[in-house]
């Protein structure tokens, strides 16, 4: 018998009671994505093997502040494979701390990675995978078709832009071999729109069933984008459910609970989970998300909740946990009657905000959830529409004692 | 909607709150114009005009023009007159001289609980003592745990005698506010009340003219306070569902605690419910004696602060 998937291995994995913990190993990247928020990368930042150790010892030392059932050890760049090296002995540290402290988090943790999966075949992350497959997940990040992918992921340098498609769609086989359940993340911008149908067409045909898509949170959106972006939604709602496809893809565009009124009271809670989570930079301070380092911000100061050696300032998690719907949201969003679904980034928000606060929603992306929920809605109609004309002929064959599969 | 407005008349005013003048700052008096002008934005706004005065005598013309409105002043107590409020800086400086009815004693906590006899006479010495206490912002779990201790057992002990003897109940804001209040009852600088720096322009409070905050406007181009609403108590996700109704929830101490100013940090939380407790053992024990304050319930809580009931 095979490893069990992560899936499979439920039984000591307690999903959504899980602690976030994102190292960020590196800075750098090989790729530079037009899109991507990290304003400060660079190949200095690099984490080194003593902060680590100290952030883990610290992490595992507290138990009484770190309550929560399980654990995923997350890493992140840059590109976090660039540093495998010092990933794998992170991990060897946390497995063997957590076996030798008896700790509460051992055998209910998981590692997460998410790539830009131009090393995925190398050795050594090859290693790295087959050693930690039972408590691992790896994300690889591609974008749909090859000028889709390449019209953002570019190679770092100069000279002439040159797209990183080929470099990762050849590693995408393998990946699904080690993760057949794997999801991918795609991200929208404006200048993609015109390509979000055939994009997500195409990972299901690399035979990625799970698309995990969504529109930056930053003001990058021009008059028009939103009327475009609905176009696409139902060109591929069209395609799902004209194909049959639905029943074995998904999409994470179309969703039954979006586009709804939201509750003031009972549909408060906040929508992002920064400071329930902890990430840790190379210099070995505490962030309450990595959006909230400075290499994440193009306008205000990093939020450092803490770090290493003095642990968390359990204050400056205080307006991350009691933030709420309400006290961030213009009155338009409470008013919105299509308001669930949409969602926010809370270090954006912090970015975009007036003052430095993370009480300042930014509604950039308004119409282009509204746009959303309006192909949203057509899916869903026209998907019930065939599924009741499929139970409708199905009834007659039933009542005369005739299956159909 | 404003309602105060606070002029500091010096870089050297006393404090009569959490923050602290510098001891470096040097001597500067607000400007003539400047005065004048502040003045007039709050007789157009329709505010109470409130004197902030350091410790030193101003220039007769600045009195002359400050007589000219109605106004309350706030003054160290060495000058204060009957109706004016008197600051108290140190124990000592309370004496049987002063004048005025109404103070306020900036204090430790460790000075406080030392100086429980003298504040019993202040209760009975002036119609109203307001604590402030200067160690708010870095007060230990342990020092907070021996401020409730000590003002539990004031409360139900010699305050709760001065009660009994007196037939009345003595007004100091840590214990006798939470006993009169239906609902929130806040500091709330930058909504009701606007402060007026020695360089004439705007500040949310006078703390924040003191950490050296950009200004919120002047009377020349008005009010513009950048997401003003986290100011006010429905944007305040701790506070709004707390009721320890006596508390400053000062925005100036969640701004250094938590960097969010719609946020308190847990210190400012623990000493407020330590308040509200020792508000509801009194009121217990003055039921006990048969004093009924109509109206008036507090009741049991399981928890120390209401941060604790947002994220169980």
């Amino acid at each position: 018998m095979g490893p069990m998937t992560i899936k499979e291995n439920h039984a000591t994995w307690k999903e959504g009671v899980a602690k976030n913990i994102t190292f960020i190993v590196t800075k750098d990247c090989q790729l530079a994505c037009k899109y991507c928020y990290l304003v400060g990368k660079n190949d200095k930042e690099r984490m080194t093997w003593e902060i680590a150790k100290s952030a883990v010892d610290y992490i595992l030392s507290n138990e009484q502040i770190f309550t929560e059932e399980s654990v995923i050890w997350d890493f992140i760049g840059g590109e976090p494979f660039l540093e495998i090296d010092l990933i794998d002995r992170i991990c060897d540290y946390i497995k063997l701390e957590m076996y030798r402290r008896n700790h509460h988090w051992f055998n209910s943790y998981r590692f997460s990675l998410s790539t830009n999966g131009i090393n995925y075949d190398s050795a050594k992350v090859q290693d790295f995978i087959k050693k930690n497959l039972d408590h691992l997940s790896v994300g690889i990040t591609i974008d749909g078709t090859r000028q889709k992918h390449d019209l953002n992921r570019i190679w770092k340098g100069d000279g002439p832009e040159r797209g990183s498609y080929s470099d990762v769609v050849r590693n995408i086989p393998l990946w699904l071999r080690q993760f057949p359940s794997a999801g991918t993340k795609v991200t929208i911008s404006s200048p993609d729109i015109p390509y979000i149908k055939e994009s997500v067409l195409h990972l299901y045909s690399l035979g990625i069933h799970e698309v995990n898509i969504n529109v930056v949170f930053e003001n990058v959106w021009k008059p028009g984008d939103d009327k475009l972006f609905e176009q696409q939604l139902m060109g591929l709602a069209d395609e799902i459910i004209d194909n049959d496809l639905y029943s074995d893809f998904s999409c994470s565009f179309f969703s039954e609970s979006i586009g709804k009124p939201l509750d003031p009271v009972l549909d408060n809670q906040n929508w992002c989970g920064a400071g329930l989570m902890l990430a840790i930079d190379a210099a070995g301070n505490f962030y309450p998300c990595t959006r909230f380092a400075a290499y994440s911000l193009r306008s205000k100061q990093p939020i450092i909740i803490g770090n290493v050696i003095d642990g968390i300032q359990t204050d400056l998690l205080r307006p991350f946990l009691s933030l709420d719907r309400i006290s961030q949201s213009p009155q338009k969003c409470m008013d919105c009657e299509v308001a669930s679904g949409c969602a926010w980034c809370q270090g954006e928000n912090y970015d975009a905000a007036d003052t430095p606060t993370i009480f300042q929603r930014s509604t950039a992306i308004c119409l282009m959830h509204k746009a959303r929920v309006r192909a949203n809605n057509y899916y869903w109609n026209k998907l019930y529409c065939k599924l009741e004309l499929l139970e409708a002929n199905r009834k007659p064959l039933e009542n005369n004692n005739t299956t159909i599969k | 909607m404003l309602k105060y407005l606070v002029i500091i008349l010096s870089n050297r005013s006393t404090s009569y709150c959490y923050y602290d003048v510098p001891d470096s700052i040097a001597e500067k008096n607000i400007s003539t114009d400047k005065l004048k002008e502040a003045i007039l934005f709050g007789m157009k706004e329709n505010l109470m005009i409130q004197f902030v005065f350091p410790e030193y005598d101003l220039p007769e013309e600045q009195m002359q023009i400050i007589d000219s409105i109605d106004h309350i002043q706030i003054k160290p107590i060495s000058n204060a007159s009957r109706n004016d409020i008197g600051i108290v800086n140190n124990w000592s400086q309370l004496s049987d001289s002063n004048e005025c009815r109404t103070i306020v004693i900036r204090t430790s906590i460790n000075d406080l609980t030392q100086n429980h006899d003298m504040l019993l006479n202040a209760l009975t010495d002036y119609e109203r003592v307001n604590i402030v206490l200067t160690d708010i912002n870095v007060a230990s779990q342990s020092l907070i745990s021996d401020y409730r201790s000590w003002l539990i057992e004031f409360a139900n002990n010699g305050f709760k005698e001065l009660c009994m003897e007196s037939n009345r109940i003595p007004q100091l804001n840590i214990i006798s506010d939470r006993l009169n209040l239906k609902a929130m009852n806040n500091c709330n600088a930058g909504v009701d009340t606007l402060t007026v720096g020695p360089d004439g322009k705007f500040y949310i409070c006078p703390g924040f003219y003191y950490n050296g905050s950009e200004s919120v406007g002047d009377p020349a181009d008005g009010l513009n306070i950048k997401n003003d609403e986290l100011l006010k108590l429905d944007h305040a996700p701790i506070c709004k569902v707390c009721d320890a109704w006596q508390c400053k929830r000062c925005v100036w101490s969640n701004l250094h605690r938590t960097h969010e100013i719609n946020t308190p940090g847990r210190g400012q939380c623990l000493i407020s419910h330590c308040e509200r407790e020792a508000s509801r053992q009194l009121l217990s024990s003055l039921k006990d004696n048969g004093i009924v304050l109509p109206d008036t319930q507090i009741d049991t809580i399981d928890y120390n602060e209401p941060f604790e009931t947002l994220t169980r």
